[in-house]
């Protein structure tokens, strides 16, 4: 005999194929109105002394099982003796469902349409809250939000610093940023000493431990600065700008070290291939680690330069040679014809330590890194000069593309004829 | 401005004509807003603006679609719930559940907060793909599936959707966004292929409306599907 395992809001019904229930294990006998909830998401159930009745009822029919979902086979199996099978989109379950107020009925059980809502409201309500929760707790949404922070951040001090060079320069120009390169020691000085009359060698050394020679050279600066004098509250307002400039600094500081274990923990070997700032952009480029961890290695090389990437795929032409792998600095300091070449490595080599750190492996990055740099070596060596373009071109465009140039090459001539035909008759 | 009922569809409320025609609900969740969106006052009444650009559905009716088969007696299964900007609207409009599918936590966070008082839509986490995964919420026939997601796969989830729930001659609604299949290929290739692959599953197409210029390259297909054509 067939019996089909209905699931629904209120609990479990094993129905026959003309829909009269044969057995259930409904909520409302055991005054639990979650129990449906916990049936399928707690290993536990099988506990509650009911179920195990409700178990021992269907092993004593000897029925041939159908359910919906691959959990309730997974939850019923250990405990039942029959055959279980698995089919989603049989029509009983279709038909049956429309009418379970009435199957319900025909049991001694009445819910409301308004009741039904509230319990299936409630159980939904429930397990998406749950799965909301657990994805909260995946410290890739964590990596994502802090890495974006802290791209933000440094992209604040930046502009904070030209503005700061820019106000505070017309008091003492001289403090460019050729003898001071370093924007929190600038920062500093402004904040403490604000009037460049104050700034002496010693306090620079004693406050700020500035090398003895650097001081000097900047007291001498000070003195014969040819900068014209603020006002008290001009230069209290400069003074209030550059401590807030300090306290970014503090914090971008406090955040990248931050990221660094996170990142160190979790995903050693693209740390040690990376680092943070580009491990970190990678991972929300991508996602989460576990999307990285599945894409193909091609993926990985163009992820970020998107835009590119498809306006390629439309026009047909030479797709982008890297995205946001661009900043590694192996590729940022090559020629411009062996960064294909690189990126191409790198992305191979990204892909297997997404893979390998998603899934908890050895430490492997060391390794990796070494042959990378062979590898990087050896393409140097074998391109050291750039390929000859012309040919390169002739090579690729098919013989539909040099059609089309040659229609393009006749289009824009026949213009230019037109053109110059009316200049001449302008000229007459 | 006094708002007047839509000539063809119950419950859905417009102003002006021309360029200054906009679409309105009857908000049945008073005092609450979901996007942003502007609100009229009428007597006891909310009147809730309903913004083409944001949602595929209000862009249909301003397409001239003939029939949006939701009034006030169907029951709704929406796939790609999103933060629940058409559902809210969908809510307005009709008074039977609502079961709302959204795949990812960030959106259905959203939708949560969104419909704490819409009584009548239940947002249920879960992967549309296996549309067995939320049939212990769903307790009665479904009248129309709306789908609006963005996977290359869309039509097999709409289909493999409406096999499981969708009642004999029930509505498909489908909005298709081209890009979201192929980049590469030709929009109204793209289309055509979609629509084939309703067909072969047994779809009747009713409609297929055009949405810009509200949304590019996306086409809204209303089929109306029989369980045992194929």
């Amino acid at each position: 005999m067939k019996g089909y395992i209905l699931e629904t809001p209120v609990g479990l019904l094993v129905i026959n194929q003309k829909g009269i229930v044969m057995d259930n294990f409904l909520s409302e006998i055991l005054n639990d109105e979650n129990l449906l909830y916990f049936l399928l998401n707690d290993v536990k159930i099988h506990e509650v002394p009911l179920f195990s009745e409700f178990l021992e009822e269907l092993n004593k029919k000897k029925y041939d099982l159908v359910t919906e979902t691959k959990s309730m086979k997974t939850l019923l199996e250990p405990f039942f003796q029959g055959n279980i099978t698995i089919s989603p989109l049989d029509s009983v379950f279709r038909e049956q469902r429309s009418n379970l107020t009435e199957i319900l009925n025909t049991i001694g059980i009445t819910y409301s349409y308004d009741e039904l809502t509230k319990i299936s409201r409630r159980n939904a309500k429930r397990m998406s809250r749950d799965l909301i929760r657990e994805s909260g707790q995946n410290s890739d949404v964590h990596i994502i939000n802090a890495v974006g922070v802290l791209e933000n951040t440094t992209k604040f001090i930046n502009s904070y610093a030209i503005q700061l060079r820019e106000w505070y320069g017309s008091h003492f120009p001289e403090l460019s940023d050729k003898l001071v390169s370093d924007i929190e020691l600038y920062a500093k000085i402004v904040s403490i000493y604000e009037k460049r009359d104050a700034i002496t060698a010693d306090r620079l050394v004693s406050e700020l431990q500035v090398k003895e020679e650097y001081a000097k050279e900047i007291e001498i600066q000070a003195k014969n600065s040819m900068g014209g004098d603020l006002t008290d509250s001009q230069l209290a307002a400069i003074r209030i700008f550059s401590k807030n400039i300090l306290v970014l600094v503090d914090f971008q500081k406090s955040l990248e070290k931050s990221v660094n274990d996170i990142l160190k923990e979790l995903t050693p070997n693209l740390f040690v291939l990376l680092g943070t700032q580009l491990t970190g952009k990678l991972i929300s480029h991508a996602n989460g680690l576990d999307k990285l961890a599945k894409m193909a290695s091609s993926t990985i090389q163009v992820l970020g330069a998107e835009k590119a990437l498809f306006r390629a795929l439309r026009k047909k032409t030479d797709s982008p040679k890297h995205g946001v792998i661009y900043t590694w600095p192996h590729i940022r300091s090559a020629k411009y014809w062996q960064r294909g070449k690189i990126s191409r490595l790198l992305s191979g080599k990204i892909s297997i330590c997404a893979k390998v750190d998603y899934f908890h492996g050895d430490f492997i990055g060391d390794k990796i890194l070494e042959e990378l740099e062979k590898k990087i070596a050896e393409i140097k060596e074998r391109f050291p000069e750039p390929p000859k373009i012309e040919k390169k071109k002739e090579m690729g465009y098919s013989s539909k593309n040099k059609k089309e140039l040659a229609r393009k090459k006749e289009h824009h001539l026949s213009k230019s004829k037109y053109k110059s035909g009316v200049k001449k008759q302008g000229r007459r | 401005m006094k708002v007047k009922s839509h000539q063809k569809f119950e419950g859905i409320y417009y102003t002006g004509f021309g360029d200054q025609y906009r679409l309105f609900t009857k908000n049945i969740d008073k005092g609450h807003i979901v996007y942003g969106e502007r609100v009229l006052l009428e007597g006891n009444d909310e009147y809730r603006e309903w913004n083409p650009y944001r949602s595929k559905l209000a862009a249909a009716i301003m397409n001239k679609a003939r029939n949006i088969y939701i009034n006030k007696d169907t029951t709704i299964l929406y796939l790609g719930a999103s933060s629940g900007t058409t559902v809210s609207h969908v809510s307005d409009l009709t008074k039977n559940t609502i079961y709302a599918v959204e795949f990812a936590p960030r959106s259905i966070r959203e939708l949560i907060q969104n419909c704490v008082s819409r009584e009548n839509v239940i947002p249920i986490l879960a992967d549309a793909n296996f549309p067995e995964l939320y049939a212990k919420f769903i307790f009665e026939e479904i009248h129309v599936v709306y789908v609006d997601i963005a996977q290359p796969n869309l039509t097999d989830i709409a289909i493999v959707n409406c096999k499981k729930y969708l009642k004999e001659g029930g509505i498909l609604i489908h909005a298709i966004k081209a890009k979201s299949i192929d980049v590469v290929r030709p929009i109204q290739q793209i289309f055509n292929d979609q629509i084939l692959k309703l067909e072969e599953a047994g779809f009747e197409i009713m409609e297929k409306i055009n949405l810009a210029p509200y949304s590019r390259d996306h086409l809204l297909i209303i089929a109306r599907f029989f369980q045992n054509k194929t």
